[in-house]
């Protein structure tokens, strides 16, 4: 099974994930599964229950160049504001736990099946992304009171 | 090219808030895909609309558009504020 694990850093949630544009293929009949290209770089994200949708950081954006596609009125505690929309594939970075032995092994990326639809904030020193609850909905997340947490991937 | 794309992205929201009060009696919750300040289609996705776009148009001259007047929540985050986040 694959398994993102990590611990609170300053009692946030960080884990490292991949992010690229989402080009179709129009080779086949319909595109189903998007596909990264070698080297995904890595980017450290913060997971936030309380985000409805899944963040890029204008330098996260600029490094891929992303193109938007789109608008969207966004709010926050403080205020609304209209962002912009961006298409890429997403995964994360994470490790495969070998179920019998209980061992983790190796550092293995798992791609999501579908495009992620996300949008830009602002640069900040503490990471890259967030990953919203759009993302998160589809795993099951644990968190300890030790401050160690995983996102189970299947 | 960025200027463009920034230009098809900004026509098409303008236009498209404009069609919205008749496109959420229509297809509330759907996802327009614009060209050219036109309506092109209505789709159940915005993936199936951005590859009809893509395969339509090519990358960048087009634009998906929720019909929805409701905005996302990102909760707490303060990073998200200040103007100019288009």
């Amino acid at each position: 099974m694959l398994v993102v694990r990590g611990k609170l850093d300053n009692r946030q949630a960080i884990v490292n994930i991949g992010v690229q544009r989402f080009t179709p293929n129009f080779a086949g009949v319909e595109q189903t599964t998007p596909a990264s290209s070698m080297p995904i770089a890595s980017y450290r994200a913060l997971l936030d229950t309380g985000a409805q949708r899944t963040c890029l950081t204008y330098r996260t954006i600029a490094a891929e160049n992303l193109r938007r596609h789109g608008k969207k009125f966004i709010k926050n505690v403080h205020d609304e504001n209209v962002h912009s929309l961006f298409m890429v594939t997403f995964g994360f970075w994470c490790s495969e736990l070998e179920t019998m032995g209980a061992q983790e092994s190796g550092n293995s990326y798992f791609g999501l099946e579908e495009p992620v639809e996300v949008i830009n904030i602002a640069d900040n020193d503490r990471f890259d992304a967030i990953v919203g609850m759009d993302v998160l909905g589809m795993f099951d997340v644990d968190f300890a009171r030790t401050g160690e947490f995983q996102i189970k991937l299947g | 090219m960025i200027q463009h794309i920034d230009t098809e992205v900004d026509t098409n929201f303008s236009a498209f808030n404009s069609m919205l009060p008749d496109l959420l009696q229509k297809a509330p919750g759907k996802y327009a895909l614009l060209h050219r300040k036109e309506l092109v289609g209505l789709f159940d996705t915005s993936v199936g609309a951005f590859i009809e776009g893509a395969k339509r148009f090519g990358e960048g001259a087009f634009s998906v558009q929720e019909v929805t007047q409701q905005a996302d929540n990102l909760g707490f985050y303060s990073y998200a504020g200040g103007a100019g986040q288009a």
